[in-house]
């Protein structure tokens, strides 16, 4: 919301510089470094596993980042306190993968909690607050309803209107468009690109619908099995030789996923009755 | 040699593990007090608690209390008329209930009932990144989340326990005097003679460590369901919510021994 | 920080100009809400309101608000809002949020 903060036009608001990351012994990302603009959409594709919600985690302060490989803001998150963080997440809005509505609220309670938790607005402003996000996001006159009455997508899109209630300078988007029928993604897509021109957020989506990526995308990168595979412009992209990233682009299954002589086997070792 | 070494392992790993737990759980506890410094939400949490833990398991808490107090009358008067004691009855009754069975029979009622709906509605909010939504809002969860039922609990127990006892003195009434023939006025004489301010102490200080130890046990189960094995589902919350239920139950029992060897 | 400055119009005492300056947010919302409802309230007879965003240069939604909130007001009055002079910035927001003819938004060289 902020046009005039520290962060200037076109320099790097979050970089992120050789992170690794594990669960157990798993490993999730390997030596991924990129940069995210202020005020621009950066969106993080892949397919499913590759470890973009893990980054995503990484970014929100979910998950732990070692030293020297996450700065936001110029500082280094790994070396952030209680109070640190609480700023941060002021700062920013998440909406998460399956919208984490919390069930015993209704919808506009639960658009109105960052506001009625953090603010000393009256009551009154924060009621049209609550309509304005919902008729953003295409849910007006749902303020009343429980999550639980409301399909996924309905959920979703309450998430973001949550996600949205403090204005926030950072919005971090977890699959806008999954479950949404084609009409109501592409009205998200320009949601997504008019947030970030009227108020001249800064969005990171991780997503792997294509279309909706190159759409709103000023920045991306493509990730495969924990690492980053392409990074560039939309253009730039969907120009790469790398036949891992036109796979990806073409939606080329896995050629190792249809061999068929070990599937020939695997059918066989099937004991006969 | 191999099979041997992987026994002590084993037991190694499951030691590991209680302290491991007990650490992080004393840590849980710890953040849930860091909340009454820096107030997330608003007090209209604690009411609604108080709602749900105290008001809904009222009945519940008279019902098991009046059966209580009936079967400790019943029981008691055939073991005294063996000794030609039956007047001692309302003592009987009276210190059985508030010193022992009014503070660990309400706490296991209440473990049973609001424990494991807790602890249920955590782990659900767990899988479903709701905790994860209420940190990234700058609300710690701790705060939000556990203080208020931990507050409600520190309210209600020792309410509740009080009202086991009475409708269990009235239970043991009913049934002494009223089925059995005990002389009403020895009853309530032996009631009022025994009766000390220790006793119900110590009624009062099992309730409330019972409180801080059975909330503090459900809401943490709730908190990390399916957290240590990285999978979010159902059969993790149900795996938490029996988990925290017989945990509290034998953390009641174990912390009443502890407390009543102390006090006495 | 924001400041409000409100002014009844001479000869015409139904209408009342409020000129706001500075960035029009959820941290100022509540006192500038107070002050030209108090405003409002404290004149025996306000019919006409128009609020003068010049020299507001950031709004965010609960500035909006406040501007909604205001415009109920007067208008369940039976009065006339308006809003007048917004930077492009402003406007751009109150395009997003679909409110530019509830609250009258008018452009126009400032006077």
């Amino acid at each position: 919301m902020k046009m005039e903060t520290g962060s200037n036009d076109g320099k790097a608001l979050i970089s992120v510089r050789h992170l690794d990351s594990f669960y157990g012994r798993k490993q999730a990302l390997c030596d991924v470094s990129f940069d995210i603009e202020a005020r621009r959409i950066f969106v993080i594709m892949g397919m499913s596993g590759c470890g973009k919600s893990t980054l995503l985690k990484h970014l929100i302060g979910l998950k732990k980042s070692p030293p020297d490989t996450v700065w936001i803001d110029g500082e280094d998150i790994s070396k952030w306190g209680h109070r640190e963080w609480n700023d941060y997440w002021l700062r920013i809005g998440v909406l998460f993968q399956n919208g984490a509505l919390f069930n015993s609220m209704t919808v506009a309670q639960n658009i109105a909690l960052p506001l009625t938790v953090h603010t000393n607005l009256p009551r009154d402003i924060i009621e049209i607050m609550v309509e304005m996000k919902l008729h953003m996001v295409g849910l007006s006159g749902t303020g009343h309803l429980m999550p639980s009455q409301l399909s996924g997508g309905m959920r979703k899109r309450a998430g973001l209107a949550r996600a949205l209630a403090m204005d926030p300078e950072i919005l971090f988007v977890d699959e806008p468009s999954s479950g949404l029928d084609p009409i109501t993604a592409a009205a998200l897509d320009e949601l997504l690109i008019t947030l970030k021109e009227a108020f001249g957020m800064t969005l990171v989506v991780v997503t792997h619908e294509l279309e909706s990526a190159f759409k709103i995308g000023d920045s991306m990168i493509v990730m495969d099995r924990g690492r980053i595979i392409a990074s560039g412009t939309p253009e730039e992209i969907r120009q790469m030789p790398d036949p891992r990233v036109q796979q990806f682009l073409n939606r080329r299954p896995d050629e190792e996923q249809r061999d068929y002589e070990s599937y020939i086997s695997r059918l066989c070792k099937v004991k006969r009755r | 040699m191999n099979s041997l070494m992987s026994f002590f392992a084993a037991i190694g790993r499951w030691g590991l593990g209680i302290l491991f737990g007990l650490g992080r759980m004393g840590i849980f506890f710890l953040c849930t007090l860091r909340g009454i410094i820096y107030p997330p939400g608003k007090t209209p949490l604690v009411i609604k608690n108080i709602y749900f833990i105290g008001h809904k398991s009222l009945f519940v808490i008279i019902f098991t209390g009046a059966f209580s107090g009936m079967v400790l009358g019943l029981q008691g008067y055939y073991a005294l008329s063996r000794y030609g004691s039956e007047g001692l009855l309302g003592s009987g009754v009276v210190l059985s209930l508030v010193r022992e069975l009014g503070p660990v029979l309400t706490a296991l009622m209440i473990v049973g009932r609001a424990g494991s709906a807790m602890c249920a509605e955590i782990g659900i909010m767990r899988i479903d990144e709701q905790i994860d939504a209420l940190r990234c809002m700058s609300i710690d969860p701790h705060g939000y989340l556990v203080l208020p039922r931990l507050i409600a609990a520190l309210i209600s127990f020792p309410i509740l326990t009080h009202i086991f006892d009475v409708v269990g003195v009235w239970g043991g009434y009913a049934v002494g005097v009223g089925l059995l023939g005990v002389n009403p006025g020895a009853y309530w004489d032996g009631i009022y003679r025994s009766l000390e301010w220790l006793d119900i102490w110590m009624g009062i200080v099992k309730s409330l460590a019972f409180a801080v130890l059975t909330i503090t046990i459900s809401t943490y189960k709730g908190y990390y369901a399916g957290v240590d094995r990285g999978s979010m589902g159902a059969e993790d919350v149900g795996e938490a919510t029996t988990s925290a239920v017989v945990t509290s139950s034998v953390t009641v029992l174990v912390a009443d021994y502890v407390i009543t060897s102390i006090m006495l | 920080m924001c400041t409000v400055d409100i002014k009844k119009l001479q000869g015409d005492s139904g209408s009342l100009i409020v000129s706001l300056s500075g960035e029009l947010n959820k941290k100022v919302v509540r006192d500038i809400r107070d002050k030209i409802l108090g405003a409002v309230r404290s004149s025996h007879y306000v019919e006409n309101v128009t609020v003068d965003l010049a020299d507001v240069n950031l709004i965010d939604t609960a500035g909006v608000a406040l501007l909604v909130l205001l415009c109920q007001h007067v208008k369940s009055k039976g009065g006339t809002f308006r809003v007048v002079h917004p930077q492009d910035r402003v406007r751009r927001v109150f395009k997003l949020a679909q409110l530019e003819e509830f609250l009258t938004v008018e452009n126009g060289n400032r006077q």
